[in-house]
């Protein structure tokens, strides 16, 4: 019974104007490592939600904090139906350990009762890479119409939380503006390597760790390559410092650090461009 | 599992005075104040839990606890008496903090007795109180009642997941139980009152007027029926009986508690402490001498 379920959805559904194509090995094994690393980001996010509730001020806020998680557990039984609905496993040999770092930061922020800390590791940075890869997999380069529509859906939610960090961030900004700038120097460093390092590394791991070469799997309708979620997720956190109104002086000397992350030996993906093209068409600092 | 009441004669509700009124938002707003405890405490408790479907159970157990607060505060609102929604008194950040100390230590049991446990056992006799709606209203009653049914629910959950627990290992989850009971246990019992420290002032009602008698009670039977209802859960899960009865015995030190609330003799000699039915009738070995 199973089998026969999943030999029918390894055929892509050729609804509202998607063309239907077979789901090949490679492809199927791409979905497990997306969706499970996705996975783990949301029970991060349950975990980093559920830990900053305490932190908050008053009781609407924790009620809305609580929502937030629940929101979040809510898109781990979305991955989960999606990966048994296609046939694919939610495999955590799969998972990168770069996550457990990222938890580890945030939780020794909430031990610190760093409520900005907390706020910019878990609504910016970690909603910026969940809103770059739902971008990447509900845009019109995913001809795949299930994974497709599961990402358009779970995107909305995450741009939600993203506005909702916007908003705290820069109420927490007016009453102790050099504290919450403190709070994002600390997080970016201790945090956005280790975010980065995943989207960077993802192919090398998948290479390693399941001998699958990404840039030759056959994915039928399907023009995304892991390469574009590293500028997508780094469009969205660049973008977000300067939504959230940080000093540029302090925004740009973080994005310029970001430079060094691109792993020696590898192929330059160019995001020293990518990164100058942002710094020379935003506003500079006092300098 | 609680039983609806048959549909009988209905109810003559009293006309009810300014007493009353102040009486439960004295009430309300500290089982609002529980609440917000709680969901801090669930919240808080998400990390330790070992599975995905545990923390996504914990998550929704905070959610509900959101809803209570809501519907409380509501309910103040729809009959015109003052709430504070924050936590006032300091026995709950106390507790707060005990639960806090059990997380850092990483002691998962030790926070379910605290939570699903401890004060779900006092959030159930509080409910049951104000769910009866000859002593309360209609409305507080309806509410009161929906709000027990998820409470239940939370301590069914507890005990389930330290009945788990206790058959991997016993003595650490015996040994929380008496951590969590010393510290936590006087600080719930004390709030078994109509005294307070803050909260009148900050509800502009005077404390001394505070009675009761407005909800056909009064303060010696409430500790009583918290007293049953806890050790019917300690019960309930199975703690060793030799164990829970010297817990049991020990609440007679709380300034608040009567020695012959706990079935104690009044100069101590042979006590026998108090243990629920399931003890007293022998379940799971033999009986016990209870109060």
């Amino acid at each position: 019974m199973q089998e026969r379920a999943s030999e029918s959805a390894n055929v892509s559904s050729g609804t509202h104007g998607f063309t239907p194509f077979v789901r090949s090995e490679g492809y199927m094994k791409l979905l497990s490592f997306v969706v499970s690393n996705a996975r783990r980001g949301e029970i991060m996010a349950v975990d980093n939600y559920s830990e900053m509730v305490q932190l908050m001020p008053d009781t609407d806020t924790k009620i809305e904090t609580v929502h937030q998680a629940n929101e979040e557990c809510k898109h781990i039984l979305l991955l989960e139906k999606l990966a048994s609905h296609l046939g694919f496993a939610i495999d955590d040999s799969m998972v990168e350990p770069q996550w457990n770092n990222v938890r580890q930061h945030f939780h020794d922020a909430a031990r610190k009762k760093n409520l900005a800390g907390c706020l910019i590791i878990q609504d910016l940075m970690v909603e910026s890479l969940a809103i770059g890869l739902y971008k990447l997999f509900s845009s019109a380069s995913n001809g795949d119409f299930e994974t497709n529509r599961i990402a358009s859906n779970l995107l909305k939610d995450e741009l939600e939380h993203l506005d909702i960090g916007v908003r705290r961030i820069k109420a927490l900004m007016a009453q102790d503006s050099e504290g919450v700038h403190d709070s994002l120097v600390w997080a970016h460093h201790r945090v956005m390597p280790n975010l980065f390092e995943m989207v960077y590394q993802s192919c090398d791991f998948l290479c390693h760790t399941q001998n699958l070469d990404c840039d030759v799997v056959d994915k039928g309708n399907v023009a995304i390559d892991l390469n574009a979620l590293k500028v997508a997720s780094l469009e969205h956190y660049v973008d977000m410092l300067y939504q959230a109104g940080f000093d540029l002086d302090v925004t740009n000397q973080l994005i310029a650090s970001m430079t060094s992350y691109e792993v020696r030996g590898r192929a330059s993906i160019g995001l020293g461009d990518c990164l100058k093209d942002f710094l020379s068409s935003k506003p500079s600092g006092n300098a | 599992m609680e039983t609806t009441a048959q549909a009988a004669q209905p109810i003559p509700v009293p006309e009810r005075d300014r007493g009353y009124y102040n009486l439960l938002s004295y009430i309300v707003s500290n089982a609002i104040a529980g609440e917000i405890m709680a969901i801090e405490n669930y919240s808080e408790m998400v990390q330790l839990m070992p599975t995905p479907e545990e923390k996504i159970e914990t998550v929704g157990q905070a959610k509900e606890e959101c809803k209570h607060i809501l519907l409380l505060a509501k309910l103040g609102h729809r009959l015109d008496f003052g709430v504070q929604k924050r936590i006032v008194e300091p026995q709950w950040n106390n507790i707060r903090k005990h639960f806090s100390a059990a997380v850092a230590k990483g002691d998962l049991p030790a926070c379910l007795i605290i939570q699903d446990l401890m004060t779900e056992t006092m959030a159930i006799m509080l409910y049951r109180t104000l769910g009866k709606q000859e002593d309360t209203d209609p409305t507080t009653a309806q509410l009161a009642t929906n709000i027990l049914a998820d409470e239940l629910e939370h301590l069914g959950i507890g005990i389930a997941r330290i009945k788990k627990l206790l058959a991997k290992d016993p003595d650490a989850v015996h040994d929380s139980l008496v951590w969590a009971h010393h510290r936590v246990m006087p600080e719930l019992f004390s709030m078994i009152s109509t005294s307070c420290h803050f909260l009148c002032d900050d509800l502009n009602v005077d404390c001394g007027s505070l009675s009761l008698g407005e909800i056909r009670n009064d303060i010696e039977s409430l500790r009583v029926q918290a007293l049953e209802q806890y050790i019917d859960t300690l019960d309930k899960v199975g703690f060793d009986t030799t164990v829970t009865n010297a817990l049991v015995a020990s609440m007679a030190s709380y300034r608040e508690m009567d020695r012959h609330v706990l079935g104690l003799r009044a100069g101590g000699g042979e006590a026998a402490a108090c243990c629920g039915p399931a003890a007293a009738a022998g379940e799971g070995g033999p009986a016990k001498s209870c109060c």
